[in-house]
């Protein structure tokens, strides 16, 4: 996690457009960040902030109506923007791979799993012979805590579990051991004892086949436990990005420490649960200047907030001991804010 | 989830589920039943008729010319009775039907793999693809087939492999559609999507993931497509561009016999009766398995 160590994947200005009836709506707007080697990198933001469709444009996976409309993606310093639709093909799988959200759905339920599994090896390592691919994907079942592998290697989806069938996608991403695993909200379908379990087992497997990972949640909970940098998105664009640690205690951006602030405690019982006043932006009108200004408090009628995008950058000097990046014009100010924003509650370095 | 009870039963069971749950489904109603019945007594006929020591559908011998059915002549008992040659009918009938069912099936294996793989690629790629092949579908939708099917096959002339690539190629339609509207559906869902992630190209996204989710169906459709290609078969042998003598056909044994009407009717209704039988109790059966739906030769029973 060493800043000065080359990132595996770096991401800069990243702009994503939809293609729509009239002008293109950019539903991401210039992203950039980096994730190094080992680490596991966070995603958050709420609905439509752009979470998703920033990894499906890092993958070149933008198809239909939406477009790679600027920015540059960098794998081990090999730009994928610059790839040709088949060396990006076999990119996918083999060096980056994805988790999906429901593995209901993400199975196909004709084909057999071990079929299904082995189909990953089938492609990018065409010279396996049957056996050899049959044993390696026993081998990943077992690693990945399904019981009696040989057994569950012929059976259906229908047959497997929630849990196992997501088990079953985790073997899925690792069989090529890539360097990158994306997991878009990899839990959210799971039942709660369950969504412990596989995140537990992601994580050792990414510890053991020792790949960085990027995990898109909206479960600050989870970022909390198991991220060591996090990115906070908001209306397509990046509001803060930097140590997990650093951003749940001290957030410089008032989004996120309004999304902090709204985050029901155990050690406190408030009245009421605390929510951003307003709505998140329609991306086909978003507001000028920075996006969150219609919600913000700190704005407070002041010009620069409605005019001028604030760039990602070094929180303020004023704030000491901060090390992470945010993109506010007064960052300065957000400890005089802790209390209007946080609606009364106090501290907020303590809630974390 | 299943259990583990379940599953030590499963791969033996699995292994005959399909057959089992046609039986089921079979065995729901009579008018199924008798479908049943009527494309067995077909097939057994078709089956076992040539294997009978008086099998010989070639040898003219006008002197028992227009025999009725069962009629002893020298001691011999023709079951079917004879056609105006003296060829024995009931060898006829079977070798006829031999060559009609033979031709259907390799037509609808054409048509099937023909459709599948324009309807699958349409509706995958969609765009300028689709529109080619839907127009095509279209076009020659607009075309009535039987015509086409005449024009054709005077063209190229007749002979067995025309008659079967011929029907084959202008049976696709059927799956061609049903395919591309299966496949817009499929391409959506999230293990098509999955797969593309780890970096399945377009082709080994229909092959692996396509195909299999729509070959029932397809299957179901080709049973049903196999009855009218027999009376496709039949119509062009009837008018003297299908099969060609001294290889027997229904159709044209019906032509053969239309002239003897009066005298025998059997020479033109054995053959059509023939016909009737196995049309009938395929689109009976097809329509039993459509309606259920869940008949799928893929994949095992649901429910564990």
């Amino acid at each position: 996690m060493t800043e000065t160590a080359a990132p595996i994947l770096s991401v800069r200005n990243l702009v994503v457009e939809a293609v729509g009836a009239s002008a293109p709506v950019r539903i991401v707007d210039g992203v950039s960040f980096d994730v190094h080697a080992g680490e596991v990198f966070g995603i958050v933001g709420e609905s439509g902030s752009g979470k998703s469709i920033t990894m499906l444009a890092v993958m070149g996976l933008l198809s239909g109506r939406t477009r790679l409309a600027g920015g540059e993606v960098k794998l081990r310093g090999r730009s994928l923007t610059d790839m040709s639709r088949e060396e990006l093909r076999r990119i996918r799988g083999r060096h980056v791979s994805m988790i999906f959200q429901d593995p209901m759905t993400s199975l196909n339920p004709v084909l057999r799993i071990g079929n299904q599994i082995a189909e990953i090896l089938e492609i990018h390592q065409p010279g396996l012979t049957r056996a050899a691919v049959r044993d390696r994907v026993i081998e990943l079942l077992s690693l990945v805590g399904v019981p009696s592998p040989e057994r569950r290697y012929r059976q259906y989806p229908h047959e497997f579990s929630g849990g196992m069938r997501q088990r079953a996608m985790i073997a899925m991403a690792i069989a090529n051991n890539p360097d990158i695993l994306i997991a878009d909200e990899p839990t959210t379908a799971l039942d709660v004892t369950i969504q412990a379990q596989v995140m537990e087992l992601l994580l050792a497997v990414r510890t053991r086949n020792q790949a960085a990972m990027i995990l898109i949640t909206h479960d600050l909970g989870l970022v909390a436990e198991t991220v060591d940098r996090v990115a906070v998105m908001y209306g397509g664009r990046l509001m803060e990005e930097g140590p997990v640690d650093e951003i749940f205690s001290r957030p410089a951006h008032p989004y996120t420490l309004g999304l902090m602030a709204s985050r029901p405690r155990l050690d406190a019982a408030p009245e009421f649960l605390y929510s951003i006043p307003g709505q998140p932006p329609s991306l086909s009108n978003r507001p000028s200047g920075c996006v969150f200004n219609p919600r913000c408090a700190m704005q407070n009628g002041r010009e620069i907030c409605v005019t001028t995008v604030p760039s990602l950058g070094r929180a303020s000097p004023n704030l000491q001991g901060m090390t992470h990046n945010t993109a506010c014009h007064f960052s300065g100010e957000i400890e005089g804010w802790i209390g209007a924003i946080a609606g009364g509650r106090d501290a907020m370095r303590e809630t974390s | 989830m299943s259990s583990a009870t379940a599953d030590k039963t499963a791969p033996a069971s699995h292994r005959f589920a399909g057959i089992r749950n046609a039986l089921h489904i079979i065995t729901q109603s009579y008018s199924m039943m008798f479908a049943a019945a009527l494309l067995v007594t077909v097939l057994l006929l078709i089956i076992l008729v040539p294997l009978l020591p008086g099998y010989d559908p070639y040898t003219q011998n006008l002197a028992v010319s227009l025999a009725a059915p069962f009629e002893n002549i020298d001691g011999r008992t023709y079951i079917f009775g004879t056609d105006t040659l003296g060829r024995d009918l009931l060898s006829r009938v079977a070798l006829a039907g031999r060559v009609s069912l033979l031709i259907g099936l390799c037509a609808v294996v054409i048509s099937l793999a023909l459709g599948v793989f324009l309807g699958l690629v349409a509706g995958f790629f969609r765009g300028v693809v689709e529109s080619i092949v839907m127009g095509l579908a279209d076009l020659q939708l607009s075309i009535p087939r039987v015509l086409l099917l005449i024009a054709v096959a005077a063209i190229v002339g007749p002979s067995v492999v025309n008659l079967t690539v011929l029907l084959g190629l202008t049976s696709w339609v059927v799956y061609g559609r049903v395919a591309r509207a299966m496949a817009l559906s499929l391409r959506e869902r999230e293990f098509v999507l999955s797969a593309v992630t780890q970096g399945a190209s377009a082709a080994w996204n229909i092959r692996k993931h396509l195909l299999p989710n729509v070959l029932p169906q397809m299957l179901i459709v080709g049973s049903f497509e196999l009855g009218q290609i027999i009376v496709f078969e039949a119509s062009l042998s009837y008018l003297g561009l299908g099969i060609q003598p001294p290889l027997p056909s229904w159709g044209m044994m019906i032509s053969e016999g239309q002239q003897y009407l009066e005298i025998d009717p059997w020479i033109a209704l054995l053959p059509g009766i023939a016909i009737f039988m196995l049309v009938t109790g395929v689109q009976f059966l097809s329509q039993a398995f459509t309606s259920e739906g869940q008949f799928d030769l893929a994949s095992p029973p649901k429910g564990t």
